[in-house]
């Protein structure tokens, strides 16, 4: 079997690997054991947290969402239907548990169902071929692919969490806005690289 | 604010983040300890199959015909007794106990209800004890009823109706209800029997005259509210 880690020319064996994978991992499901849900726990908790921060807006809320969100998968992973995308299936529950949460706390819901539908969309668009689990590692390779100025800014930013944007902009040498500047189209720049390798 | 503002900046901005940060093993664990401690079976958390959902529609099925046979067999009357003519068979068939019949026999009721001056007899106890308790005879309404002469077939003609002309009324039977009625009926159409009906006139006594209270009639003064009597009330007239 070829190690996933093996990338040949433009052919990405690694995304292939995380394909088979997901597959396998999905037509095994009705039969999955403990080992096989620790495995898919693995793979997806990284994007999911991503995601329930968007909903959320609080880290340790979001933490919350996700244990909840797979607790409650595997309570109900006799009820999964196979053919349907397990990273979809896990969103939709966080989805749920945010709005309960929401519910229960009287909080108010800060994403409409359009909104809601255009994150969906935009995370179908960007991880339409190997799923959740190699989103991070193809977006680790898009940054790469940044300018230099633009990949500063990105490190800049998000590799220092103690740092907000006026000291990251201070931290390059330039004033606040050009380092806004930087940023965002270091996002759209990002985005496109994400559509555009799938 | 560098936060972005659409959806999808925001989710690449969470990833970013998420990137930065690395794998987190302490929430890996969290998560495993928690899905660990609602560990369920999968094979328990599966639903029916059809083939267990059939097994338990059979059986609720046949439980509930075997009750239902149960209880038509226990109603059933008792087999007739077997003489000496007849072979005995090996094996006498089960004759099922009947049930009490729960009318009158009841126990139950019978504790309940105060004992008769008869059973009172019966038991020893004296008469004078019992006297609270004792029940009164009430005479029959309808055997009563049969004394009266206007019920009685035996009774002779006409003597409910005497003087009427109709006393052969009575002398039907009880079986020519119908005859009854209709005669009746004519009776009442017709009570003379000549085709003239009078009934007899109200009579006024003299010197009361009409509209007047018997207040103002003897010269009182009538009350405040009071309709007041006509001039003529309260005065004697010269034949009185």
């Amino acid at each position: 079997m070829i190690h996933p880690d093996v990338t040949i020319g433009h052919v990405r064996i690694k995304a292939w690997w995380n394909v088979m994978k997901s597959f396998a991992i999905a037509l095994s499901l009705p039969d999955m054991d403990r080992q096989q849900f620790s495995e898919l726990i693995r793979d997806h908790h990284r994007p999911l947290l991503a995601y329930a921060r968007v909903l959320a807006g609080q880290p340790e809320r979001a933490r919350d969402l996700v244990q909840d969100a797979f607790v409650a998968a595997w309570q109900a992973i006799a009820r999964f239907d196979v053919t349907r995308d397990f990273g979809s299936w896990l969103r939709g529950i966080v989805r749920n548990k945010w709005r309960e949460d929401c519910r229960r706390h009287r909080r108010e819901v800060s994403l409409g169902d359009p909104e809601l539908a255009r994150l969906e969309e935009a995370v179908r668009s960007w991880t339409s071929d190997d799923r959740e689990a190699g989103l991070l590692e193809r977006l680790a390779e898009c940054r790469e692919k940044l300018p230099e100025a633009l990949a500063l800014a990105v490190h800049a930013y998000y590799d220092d969490d103690d740092r907000d944007g006026e000291q990251s902009a201070a931290s390059l040498g330039i004033n606040h806005a050009t380092f806004r500047k930087r940023l965002e189209r270091a996002r759209i720049a990002l985005r496109q690289c994400l559509e555009a390798t799938i | 604010m560098m936060k972005p503002e659409s959806p999808e900046d925001r989710l690449l901005d969470e990833l970013l983040r998420e990137q930065a940060h690395g794998t987190d093993v302490a929430f890996l664990r969290r998560i495993e300890a928690a899905v660990d401690a609602r560990h369920l079976p999968v094979v328990a958390q599966r639903p029916a199959t059809g083939s267990h959902r059939w097994l338990a529609i059979a059986a609720g099925i046949a439980l509930a015909a075997g009750v239902g046979m149960w209880w038509q067999s226990d109603d059933q009357p008792a087999a007739p007794k077997m003489t000496g003519a007849e072979p005995q068979p090996a094996n006498p068939p089960m004759v099922k106990k009947e049930r009490p019949k729960a009318v009158a026999e009841s126990p139950r009721k019978n504790r309940l209800a105060p004992p008769s001056p008869l059973d009172a007899t019966k038991m020893g106890i004296p008469d004078e004890r019992m006297a609270a308790n004792r029940i009164l005879p009430e005479p029959n309404p309808f055997r009563e009823m049969s004394k009266l002469p206007s019920l009685s077939t035996n009774y002779p003609a006409g003597g409910a109706l005497a003087g009427s002309g109709h006393g052969k009324l009575l002398e039907k039977l009880p079986g020519q209800a119908e005859d009854d009625r209709a005669e009746f009926a004519e009776l009442v159409r017709n009570p003379t029997g000549d085709g003239t009906h009078s009934l007899p006139a109200m009579v006024i006594p003299k010197g009361v005259p009409k509209g007047s209270n018997i207040k103002g009639h003897y010269g009182k003064p009538p009350l405040k509210g009071e309709m007041p009597a006509p001039e003529s009330a309260g005065k004697r007239s010269p034949n009185q």
